[in-house]
């Protein structure tokens, strides 16, 4: 009897030390959410400074387009490990719709396929070529965000 | 006990009552016989399909045989709260598209959400927002489908629990949810503010998504374009009051230049929820109609 209730304690203090060491190593490890939500951030950032010029807020400059470009594809190509399975939820809201996960192929070949895109643009020195690399990088953005991304308010 | 007898007599005939007067109140209104045909105006048409982003449910399931993505013929799944739809064949195909349809049973059908056979549409089916057009322009339209090629693609059956009685069902909604009246301009606004007035509120068919509706599902134009639950699920769609207020978007200009590019050109808000889709179309508007457009919703407050 007093074995048991002494077991019993032990079995609620180790439960106790590993909710709190989980919940530790949640807190300090990396949450894939928060990182992809940070990086798509960080594209939506660059790629409205190269969007401007093509809204005519803003002249061409090869040089603009080149950084954000390669800022756009490195954290798209970044995003290819922060949808794991099970990171459905996080820390943080995700926009995620279960398509990221039910067709993580098709996630990761539009990931690929836009990160293609953004590089294509950042190699264009002269404005001609501008406005066509522009759209063929924002069409891809746009094709699968409807695809995998519930509404953003 | 005779008086329970009596309460299950009353009972019984008040429920008889109540099927008999459903019955008769969801009954199909019957609709226009005719319709004066003049020379359809194939480039208004045209502006009209892309307003209301016809395409964007009437398009073909991914893959199908037989079919081309660019061409209305219907059958790819439309989800709602109530069931999965797979919309009809715009093409001018005679068996089944809308090559027999006459004028009067397209605009009963848009207007007031009748089959060519008598029978209620549901209104995954935006006739609540059509019964808008005007019907010269419902004519252009028509004109404009029925210029394309025919494409042979019969629609599938709803996917919708109780099917027949639901569609019934929907006559007593249409009392509730369809009320009488055309477009009225404000003549106190200008000419774009009208004209984007009209596609707004009538072929483009935003409120049907972005203006809540009660547990009836009836929109309520108290709250118009407050925002609203996404109707297949996927959260929340953007309320459409002060986007410009609100510093969504920097001015009119802004607000016409997203409508027209959308996500291509970096706007965020325009390509999740099938709102991409939607967008697309918009983008083929003519530049006066994507202004007038954004004028109309920059002042919604």
């Amino acid at each position: 009897m007093k074995k048991s209730k002494g077991t019993i304690l032990a079995a609620a203090i180790s439960a106790i030390a590993l909710g709190v060491a989980g919940a530790v190593s949640a807190a300090a490890g990396p949450d894939p959410v928060k990182a992809r939500n940070d990086a798509m951030e960080d594209v939506g950032r660059a790629f409205k400074k190269i969007a401007a010029i093509a809204k005519k807020q803003a002249k061409f400059d090869a040089a603009v387009v080149k950084t954000n470009s390669e800022i756009v594809a490195a954290k798209l190509t970044a995003c290819l490990t922060l949808f794991p399975p099970g990171s459905e939820t996080g820390s943080v809201k995700s926009l995620a719709k279960p398509e990221c996960f039910s067709d993580a192929a098709g996630l990761a070949a539009g990931l690929k396929a836009s990160a293609a895109a953004a590089e294509g643009l950042s190699k264009v020195t002269d404005e001609a070529a501008f406005l066509p690399a522009f759209k063929a990088a924002g069409d891809s953005c746009k094709g699968c965000h409807d695809k995998y991304r519930v509404p953003k308010k | 006990m005779s008086i329970g007898k009596a309460a299950a007599a009353t009972g019984g005939l008040l429920l008889a009552a109540g099927v008999v007067a459903a019955w008769i109140l969801s009954a199909p209104s019957p609709g226009v016989t005719a319709v004066p045909e003049g020379k359809a105006d194939l480039a208004n048409g045209e502006t009209l399909y892309h307003a209301g982003s016809c395409l964007a449910c009437h398009r073909p399931a991914d893959g199908a045989a037989m079919t081309e993505p660019a061409l209305p013929s219907g059958g790819a799944p439309f989800k709602t709260p109530v069931g999965t739809f797979f919309p009809q064949n715009l093409t001018p195909d005679p068996e089944t598209g809308i090559g027999r349809w006459s004028a009067a049973d397209f605009v009963n059908a848009m207007t007031r959400g009748l089959s060519p056979a008598g029978t209620h549409y549901f209104p995954a089916f935006p006739y609540t927002s059509y019964r808008f057009v005007r019907t010269e322009d419902l004519l252009d339209l028509r004109g404009y489908l029925r210029s394309l090629p025919p494409v042979r693609s019969a629609a599938r059956k709803a996917d919708v629990p109780l099917l027949g009685i639901a569609r019934r069902g929907v006559g007593l909604w249409k009392r509730l949810a369809l009320r009488e009246g055309g477009f009225r301009p404000d003549p106190a606004r200008g000419p774009a503010w009208n004209r984007g007035a009209y596609l707004v509120n009538g072929p483009g068919h935003c409120a049907e998504c972005h203006t809540p509706r009660n547990l009836l599902m009836v929109m309520q134009p108290a709250r118009g374009f407050a925002g609203a639950k996404h109707p297949a699920g996927e959260g929340q769609v953007p309320s459409l009051r002060g986007l410009v207020a609100r510093g969504k978007y920097k001015d009119v200009a802004d607000l016409a230049l997203a409508l027209q590019n959308g996500e291509t050109f970096g706007y965020e808000h325009l390509s999740s929820g099938g709102m991409a889709a939607i967008q697309t179309n918009l983008g083929l508007l003519p530049e006066s109609d994507a202004g007038a457009i954004a004028e109309y919703l920059a002042s919604l407050q």
